[in-house]
């Protein structure tokens, strides 16, 4: 039990003299424990700092293990680091993002087909903030390029893996009046997308995923 | 004439005219209609629809093209329903929207909620600091999927490491056949895979100093690998070094 409780600081404290997220395999490898063995202490200590409601929590983002501040404290802390905090993306910006993330891979043609406008000036403004990247070609006459969410995403949204997202509402699922933006803030954030296919996703994101 | 002044002052909010489209706007006119999206009128979202243009050119919005073509593609839909159906016979029905016109918007509304999701996520994120130190853990799997870019450089660095040969002619005239060939490096290159697993980027030069011509042949040749997807470039997150490793 003893040694059981050294290694579990000995990941706490790797993780506080980290600034990026660290992976599983790192973290194991460092402390010379198997990795079975490192992810049940991690979630001790993600459970630790949950019934603790402090400051900060460790949390599982984008693959990896980090510390972050609360977000309790969100809006406060943006307000003391002003000059710190990240800008916020435009509307439209988060509308075609959010397309691309559920629907990816996606083409540009299946994108301005669901957004009714054309798309080519949103995704290289998301692919300059890296959040979006070039994920292969289409097998169809014309091999367009296929978009996909990057790594950078993940750590923009603090997801651990693209299953995390929000699952999306079926507007046919809403009464008419509940085409409120209150009804969408309701559903659970935690709950994973049944719908969300992982397998049409490239080799690369299976990973993530 | 359900479209209200407020209407046209919540399009104006938006961010521009690029990032609202054509279906926003007609999902908007539904929603001022406050029914169902399955009863709404076909003739009157056309009519409400060409209204919003000509009002909406009045305050100089500038108009793009996709709001002309759905406006025509309304139209026809329009034109469409109104042919005589043999099979039916009522007098004054008035047709719905058709299915995949609906079917579109519904799923254009289901991203555009997903987007307002994100939006809170996007807030409160960024208010949300991680620690900023400059230790390293000794991540030695952190390998990144290298771009075009990062190859060219990596070439380009051992092309001026290889500055002494500046003077020698990139293609012999003379010699006829050249003795490096892409053939023969990719051969070179897949073999040491099959040997090693992985091979470093160095390693694909037979000796200390390569000519500028085996430099020329490994590098379309490790682009040919990819291309036909024999293996992946990876190189390490911290000390960016380049390596090929079999798929």
């Amino acid at each position: 039990m003893e040694e059981r409780t050294y290694t579990k600081g000995l990941l706490e404290a790797l993780l506080f003299l980290s600034s990026d997220p660290i992976k599983l395999s790192a973290l194991a490898k460092s402390a010379g424990i198997e990795k079975t063995e490192a992810r049940e202490l991690l979630d001790e200590l993600i459970l630790d700092y949950q019934e603790k409601e402090g400051g900060f929590l460790l949390r599982e983002i984008a693959g990896g293990y980090q510390f972050i501040t609360n977000q309790k404290y969100s809006e406060i802390l943006a307000h003391i680091f002003k000059d710190k905090k990240r800008e916020t993306l435009s509307r439209g910006t988060l509308d075609t993002l959010a397309i691309i993330a559920y629907k990816q891979p996606i083409t540009l043609t299946e994108l301005d087909e669901i957004r009714g406008v054309s798309s080519r000036a949103m995704v290289a403004s998301l692919m300059s903030k890296k959040l979006v990247k070039a994920v292969g070609q289409k097998e169809v006459p014309g091999r367009p390029t296929l978009y996909g969410t990057t790594n950078e995403f993940l750590l923009h949204f603090g997801l651990s893996k693209l299953t995390d997202l929000p699952t999306p509402v079926e507007v046919k699922e809403l009464k008419f009046e509940e085409f409120t933006p209150e009804s969408i803030i309701v559903t659970d954030e935690t709950e994973m997308n049944p719908d969300f296919d992982t397998s049409t996703l490239p080799d690369e994101l299976q990973e993530e995923v | 004439m359900s479209q209200s002044p407020e209407f046209i002052v919540r399009w104006q909010n938006q961010d521009g005219g690029l990032t609202e489209g054509p279906l926003t706007v007609l999902w908007s006119l539904i929603d001022s209609y406050k029914v169902d999206i399955f009863e709404v009128s076909l003739s009157r979202i056309t009519s409400d629809f060409i209204q919003f243009l000509r009002t909406s050119q009045s305050l100089s919005i500038e108009l793009t093209s996709e709001f002309a073509v759905m406006a025509s593609h309304l139209v026809y839909l329009k034109s469409k329903a109104l042919l005589p159906d043999p099979g039916f016979e009522e007098e004054d029905y008035d047709p719905p929207l058709p299915k995949e016109l609906v079917d579109k918007l519904l799923e254009h509304k289901k991203f555009q909620m997903a987007g307002q999701r994100l939006a809170e996520l996007d807030r409160l994120t960024a208010g949300m600091f991680t620690r900023e130190t400059n230790q390293v853990l000794d991540e030695t799997e952190v390998w990144l999927d290298v771009s075009l870019v990062d190859l060219i450089s990596a070439f380009n660095s051992i092309l001026e490491q290889e500055s002494s040969n500046e003077m020698e002619d990139l293609v012999p005239i003379y010699e006829g056949v050249s003795q490096y060939s892409v053939e023969d490096k990719m051969a070179y290159l897949q073999g040491l895979l099959e040997k090693n697993g992985e091979i470093h980027f160095m390693d694909l030069f037979e000796t200390e100093k390569p000519e500028k011509k085996e430099i020329v042949a490994a590098f379309l040749a490790v682009l040919e690998v990819v291309k036909i997807r024999v293996c992946k470039v990876i190189q390490h997150a911290v000390f960016g070094e380049i390596k090929i490793v079999k798929v």
